[in-house]
């Protein structure tokens, strides 16, 4: 077994620190005590997630294909244990707990005020002890059917998902990812333990605490109760992706009192060691064009056709990269002309160099304060443990960053032919 | 108990309250306006709160704004328009990074504090009436958010719950008020009720803080106290100065049902219980164990052992004494959905709760108040409810008042909650959908 070895992480800036613990059991714990907190608050994540749809690990042969949904279908059956659901468990503390599934990452959390070692002795044990009978798989089926059918109902999730299945041809990220009531027919307990064994390796996850917590103290519950997991190296396969979209424009009706509208840019995906700087580029370049200074902003208002801002999201991760623009309007595609037209002058002219600046100055502000809550500070260690960068990188790289990058972000992110616009009327 | 907290009230209609901590890293300052809700009322607080954000006769334009408030190092200036009883709460507030994280050495939080009071003081008026072209994008936003308001099923059939519970009574007003009043109204009325509406505000300010925001404290104070000390001469008969602002609900005779149709797939159940007790703690508590936690009777009997919904979950809104359930079930499944939730609701009347899960009801409510001074926003928040209750407490003596809670308490507060009322929102073809 390897020795557990801890790092201290400082903030050259404001000298606050947290601790990466590479633990001897493959786990790596994120830990960040917060002076004064009464909260503790902690993440337990894997890197697995709906898109991992077909994969395999080193003991295996051959890359296996699983049902749309499990990822999320494995977090429900893991939060319970053979005898109750967690939540039971969790009453006994007065811990308020959690779970969720995202494209790329499964977590589980908690959050609780005292006797804090006890609650994640439930977190570890949970997510160490699978436990998948038919009945109980079978069980969870009419749940699970009934929150995708609540997912359903929601306008601004199906207005997404319309785009993402306009964008993307192949790419899992074009699925929900609590998959369809026939996706999820599918499911077997010996699915899940394929899936449970595969994803659930101490290696490729990560536990962040935050808050009010012992560093030695976690270090030691991690020895007495972390089973020592082999390292099964999984990897995902993901089909070929055309750089097409596989239409400009995708319209649903549903009864809504405004159309709503979501417009996506697809761009090139970006290995993950680019991953991370090219967001931020992205996001200032976004705020630059449709932010409340900006030109597109004036114009649409002016033309009577938004009265707020439009939303926007640097949609990327593990194969995909698009820009989101959002919002409601009775002519969306007036919106979407404007749009180009702000494009169109952002490249032959680039952003104000003021503009940029007050920009960069807002985004400081803004991560500063995000590390006052301790459910942000686990978030963001672990949001950067995945990107290979620790959370105060955050702020030399935002630094680093100038109007140049973002002037060729935007000639670089945005082209007619990858264009969509999914609208719900 | 790292924080410090200190209240004062020297004008009638206004009172400050001081949040410090040091581990807080920014800085908040946040009034809040207490009014009636009237018929006419909602489209105009609605319509003030965003004129009065977006721009003041200093920073006349959104860009303009929006350039001041990043300058701040992205300084968030926000209002909030809450239904609280028969009255609104109309709360802005401005949040911003404490000076000592500033890079160049600047006072952020001074700054912030003379935009609060442009914002209050200085609205972007000109000849006696508001900017017409921002006063039309005000409209244009409260009419599009009244057409918008089906868009979310679940938010809108509790908004219909609710509308249905409170018939006859001011709570039941639609937030955003009505689109025929919204076209009517002008920039100069809105400009006058402007004016109407900081005379007879019950001003509450509050500041958190890591205790280094003096200054900006003083700017905010001052000016505010010499408003309301003018106020009181000119209209002091008006000036809304409650105790208490809890407006129960009267019970119903017999229980209301309203069906409704709309484009869904999944049927969205909302039933109402109300109470004339008032015992706060143990009505809480008795929430909890019926469904207002994820070990809750509604949550292992609805979902997890009867398979029939995702949600199925429990609330109060103690302003008003009433109890909501709400849920999305298949419709095929509504009857039975109904007929257990109303089978817990009985079973919790009769005691059928172990001592034990009583404890971890108040292990959990104990966990959420002592969490609640972490963060400075939900302290602001927790502090001003408890003020509009007309009790002035600390988290820790709430503690002590839960931790008094019996079982018979609790048997007694379930036992007051008598059936008001249904609310279905029915998809427009039914599909019953597999079920297990």
């Amino acid at each position: 077994m390897k020795e557990t070895v801890i790092e201290k992480i400082v903030s050259e800036r404001t000298g606050e620190s947290y601790y990466k613990v590479d633990h001897s059991s493959g786990l790596c714990l994120l830990l960040m005590p917060m002076e004064g907190y009464v909260q503790t608050y902690a993440l337990f994540s894997t890197k697995y997630g709906s898109i991992n749809r077909t994969f395999k690990t080193s003991g295996d042969k051959d890359f296996c294909t699983v049902p749309d949904g499990i990822a999320h279908y494995l977090e429900h059956k893991l939060f319970e244990n053979e005898d109750c659901a967690a939540f039971e468990l969790y009453a006994k503390t007065g811990a308020s707990a959690n779970a969720y599934t995202g494209f790329e990452r499964t977590s589980y959390l908690f959050s609780c005020s005292e006797n804090y070692l006890e609650s994640l002795k439930i977190l570890t044990d949970l997510v160490q002890t699978p436990y998948f009978t038919q009945e109980n798989v079978d069980k969870e089926r009419g749940i699970i059917a009934q929150e995708i059918r609540m997912s359903n109902d929601v306008p601004r999730r199906r207005v997404f998902f319309n785009l993402l299945k306009a964008l993307y041809h192949e790419h899992p990220i074009n699925t929900d990812i609590a998959g369809t009531e026939e996706s999820i027919a599918e499911i077997t307990p010996e699915l899940l333990y394929k899936c449970y064994n595969a994803f659930y390796d101490l290696h490729n996850m990560v536990l962040a605490i935050a808050g009010n917590l012992d560093v030695d103290e976690v270090i030691k519950h991690c020895d007495e109760n972390l089973k020592p997991s082999k390292d099964v190296k999984v990897e995902t396969k993901f089909p070929e992706e055309p750089d097409t979209v596989v239409t400009e424009r995708v319209e649903e009706n549903f009864s809504v009192g405004v159309p709503m509208f979501n417009i996506g840019f697809k761009c090139k995906a970006l290995p993950p060691e680019e991953l991370f700087r090219k967001e931020m580029v992205a996001d200032i370049m976004l705020n630059l064009l449709a932010g409340k200074s900006s030109e597109l902003y004036r114009r649409i208002t002016d033309k009577q056709l938004m009265q707020v801002e439009l939303g926007r999201e640097v949609f990327s991760g593990n194969g995909y990269f698009s820009l989101v623009l959002t919002g409601e309007s009775e002519d969306p595609d007036a919106v979407l002309a404007e749009v180009w037209d702000c494009i169109d002058i952002a490249k032959d002219k680039g952003f104000d160099e003021h503009t940029f600046e007050l920009n960069k100055k807002a985004d400081y502000g803004g991560t500063i304060q995000l590390l006052g809550y301790a459910e942000t500070c686990a978030e963001e260690m672990t949001l950067a443990y995945y990107a290979n960068k620790t959370c105060f990188d955050l702020e030399d790289m935002l630094a680093s960053i100038t109007l140049d990058d973002v002037n060729n972000a935007v000639k670089e992110l945005f082209a007619r032919d990858k264009c969509c616009i999914s609208v719900l009327r | 108990m790292a924080y410090k907290i200190k209240k004062e009230s020297s004008v009638k209609g206004l009172s400050f309250t001081y949040i410090e901590d040091p581990k807080y890293r920014g800085e908040l300052i946040s009034v809040r306006l207490l009014l009636p809700l009237e018929e006419n009322t909602p489209q105009i607080y609605q319509m003030l709160g965003t004129l009065m954000v977006d721009s003041t006769s200093v920073y006349p334009t959104k860009a303009k704004m929006s350039e001041k408030l990043k300058s701040l190092y992205g300084a968030v200036q926000n209002y909030n328009f809450v239904r609280v009883g028969d009255n609104i709460v109309l709360g802005f507030s401005l949040q911003c990074m404490g000076d000592r994280f500033a890079i160049n050495g600047e006072t952020v939080t001074t700054e912030a504090a003379k935009l609060m009071n442009e914002l209050l003081f200085s609205p972007n008026v000109k000849e006696g009436a508001f900017d017409q072209k921002y006063f039309e994008m005000a409209r244009r936003e409260v009419i599009e958010a009244i057409k918008s308001v089906s868009n979310n099923r679940h938010n809108y059939a509790v908004r219909r719950a609710r509308e249905v519970a409170f018939e006859g009574e001011p709570a039941s007003l639609p937030p955003f008020g009505t689109i025929e009043a919204a076209e009517k109204l002008t920039a100069e009325q809105l400009y006058r009720e402007y004016k109407k509406m900081l005379s007879i505000a019950g001003i509450s300010v509050t500041f958190c803080g890591s205790g280094h925001n003096t200054e900006a404290q003083k700017i905010v104070k001052e000016r505010i106290t010499e408003f309301a000390e003018k106020r009181l001469a000119e209209h002091s008969g008006e000036i809304i100065d409650k105790e208490s602002v809890i407006s129960p609900s009267p019970l119903r005779a017999e229980v209301k049902e309203v069906r409704e149709k709309i484009e869904q797939e999944q049927l969205k159940l909302v039933m109402g219980f109300k109470t004339e007790g008032g015992d706060f703690y143990a009505e809480k508590l008795a929430c909890m164990l019926f469904g207002g936690t994820d070990f809750s009777k509604l949550f292992t009997n609805v979902r997890e052992k009867l398979s029939l919904c995702y949600y199925c979950q429990s609330f109060i809104m103690d302003f008003k004494q009433t109890m909501f359930v709400d849920s999305g079930v298949d419709a095929a499944n509504e009857q039975l959905a109904r007929q257990e939730i109303l089978h817990q609701l009985d079973l919790l009347k009769k005691g059928d709760f172990t001592d034990e899960e009583l404890e971890n009801c108040k292990k959990s409510l104990r966990s959420a108040l002592r969490i609640v001074t972490d963060v400075s926003e939900d302290f602001n928040s927790w502090n001003y409810l408890r003020q509009l209750r007309g009790i002035d407490i600390t988290p820790e003596q709430e503690i002590a008042l839960v931790n008094e809670v019996t079982r018979e308490r609790v048997i007694k507060a379930a036992n007051g909650f008598i059936p008001d009322c249904v609310y279905v929102l029915e998809p427009e073809t039914v599909n019953g959908g597999e079920q297990e």
